[in-house]
């Protein structure tokens, strides 16, 4: 990479290069900004959305409508929040209260839920 | 370091892309069928035990499919491609060097892992991939990517063997049973053009083709029958191959909704399959020199023809416009009206790289406008990108209800529409 000698005059446009060059204009660097994907998504290939229908969880901050972020390949603890597949449905439900012969689906990792 | 392949390979990779949102569907027969419903694409290890074949007229075992409770799918493409690239990216946080075979295979290079027991490897790549994308795989070990293909195909058709073959800790004398088992229809390579000639030699199966003189096989193949034996042998010439590799065709095909004698109707099949030939030309940054229009009437009525039409283009192209006027002409000038026509394909062949067209023309090619049409189609594709596939589209591609595939038993997009997202009910 050679930075040192930045052109004064492009062929095709006229453009003054002078000061502190802009790091973030060099596409080899990672990009600066915070990814909500970094925070919500652990592992990609495993993860899949779903929407939420219902009112039963709105007390546990579980609104219809929202977008559940699952984890297929995440190992739930006793406490975590799980989908399960029962009586042709996907059903949330938390982990300790699964029978033994149910075998969750994925792990919910997060929900979002927009204003 | 010589090589050790792995080759991953999903088990009737579009019925489980089906599955993962469909658990009541496990262990039920599952077929998909192809885009407009014509044929089964795809198959349970159920559909298959009730002796339903790859690639039946769907019309023809639907009494089969009402009998037995055959669960159908339209085939669902978005989903099939995106579960593929789950699994890829699963690979290559094994080992980032893989090479993408096909939507639902995939070879792996181990030598540089230090794997000490292949079998237990295989497992735990094939647990996890299960676990985490929801499909299920086979995976077979092997000094040379023939022998990891039979390794695989042997792990799914032998039922003692859980879904994961090692042949690279055999010797060639304990591999012998596996090729034994492999007829030559199965190996990667052979083709049904040399399979016959294969058979008139006396060559039934792998074991039979391993122990085949070079020479001969030469004679018979051509380097690629040599490679064949020395790959059966375990001696790897085929490397992992990781660089994208440049395609050769684009084929384009539809069945019509009904047979169709109208010929605007098949014009605006031929402008809609070369429009999204010359999407895929545009992305793959090639260009076209020549194709042919193919249209066939119903091979299951009586009377079956079969009508093609070639083209040349003076100047290479990924121009919708120019790319559908040629062929619609050449199909337009030696069309004989009264015919059915069933199903219509596009192919275009002699593909040039456009950073290449430079060295390749000879005089005649007008770079003005060649660089004029692909500024007009970059923007064309970009805003069919944004909102939908189709918003901008040539006036001759037609979108009437005769040409759209039939799409009545398509799943959801789950993972790529957000409109469609499964749902979690509380």
């Amino acid at each position: 990479m050679n930075n040192d000698f930045q052109p004064i005059i492009e062929s095709d446009a006229v453009s003054v290069h002078s000061g502190f060059p802009n790091p973030a204009a060099d596409r080899k660097l990672p990009a600066l900004a915070l990814d909500l994907n970094q925070l919500i998504v652990q592992h990609p290939s495993s993860t899949y959305l779903f929407r939420i229908a219902g009112h039963n969880w709105s007390d546990q901050g579980i609104f219809d409508g929202d977008i559940a972020v699952i984890d297929r390949g995440a190992i739930e603890g006793p406490n975590d929040l799980v989908v399960i597949w029962q009586n042709n449905d996907f059903k949330i439900a938390r982990s300790k209260h699964l029978q033994p012969e149910e075998k969750p689906w994925g792990k919910v990792s997060a929900v979002i839920h927009q204003f | 370091m010589s090589s050790i392949f792995a080759l991953i390979d999903c088990n009737n990779f579009f019925v489980s892309c089906e599955r993962i949102f469909r658990p009541e569907l496990n262990n039920k027969p599952v077929v998909v069928l192809s885009s407009n419903d014509g044929c089964v694409v795809s198959r349970s290890n159920e559909a298959k035990a009730l002796g339903i074949p790859m690639g039946a007229p769907a019309f023809k075992y639907k009494p089969v499919f009402k009998s037995q409770g055959v669960v159908q799918f339209s085939a669902n493409f978005e989903l099939y491609g995106d579960i593929s690239q789950r699994i890829v990216k699963a690979l290559t946080r094994i080992i980032p060097k893989i090479e993408v075979y096909s939507v639902d295979e995939s070879f792996l290079e181990l030598s540089s892992l230090g794997i000490k027991d292949y079998t237990v490897w295989g497992q735990a790549v094939r647990y996890s991939i299960l676990k985490s994308v929801g499909v299920p795989v086979a995976i077979g070990i092997a000094p040379s990517k023939t022998l990891a293909k039979v390794a695989t195909e042997r792990a799914k058709k032998n039922p003692n063997i859980d879904d994961v073959l090692d042949l690279q800790s055999l010797s060639p004398e304990a591999r012998a049973p596996y090729l034994l088992q492999t007829p030559i229809s199965d190996i990667w390579g052979v083709g049904w053009r040399i399979a016959p000639k294969l058979k008139a030699e006396g060559i039934y199966n792998a074991l039979d083709l391993s122990y085949m003189r070079p020479k001969h096989a030469q004679s018979l193949m051509g380097i690629h029958g040599r490679q064949m034996v020395a790959e059966l042998n375990g001696q790897s010439c085929l490397p992992l191959f990781i660089e994208g590799k440049q395609r050769q065709t684009i084929m384009h095909g539809r069945m019509f909704g009904e047979d169709t004698s109208n010929f605007a109707v098949i014009e605006a099949a031929i402008a809609s399959l070369s429009a999204r030939a010359a999407k895929q030309l545009r992305v793959d940054k090639l260009l076209a020199k020549r194709a042919v229009v193919y249209l066939s009437t119903n091979k299951h009525k009586p009377g079956y023809r079969k009508f093609s039409f070639a083209v040349n283009f003076l100047t290479p192209s990924n121009d919708s416009g120019v790319l559908s006027k040629e062929l619609i002409k050449a199909a337009r000038a030696s069309f004989s009206a009264g015919i059915d026509i069933h199903r219509a394909n596009v192919l275009f062949y002699d593909l040039a790289s456009e950073n290449g067209l430079q060295i390749d023309i000879t005089g005649d090619v007008d770079l003005s406008q060649l660089f004029r049409s692909k500024a007009r189609f970059e923007a064309v594709d970009s805003i069919n990108e944004r909102y939908g596939k189709s918003t901008i589209h040539l006036a001759a591609e037609d979108l009437s209800k005769v040409w759209q595939p039939k799409k009545e038993l398509k799943s959801p997009s789950y993972t790529t529409e957000w409109h469609e997202l499964p749902i979690l009910k509380t």
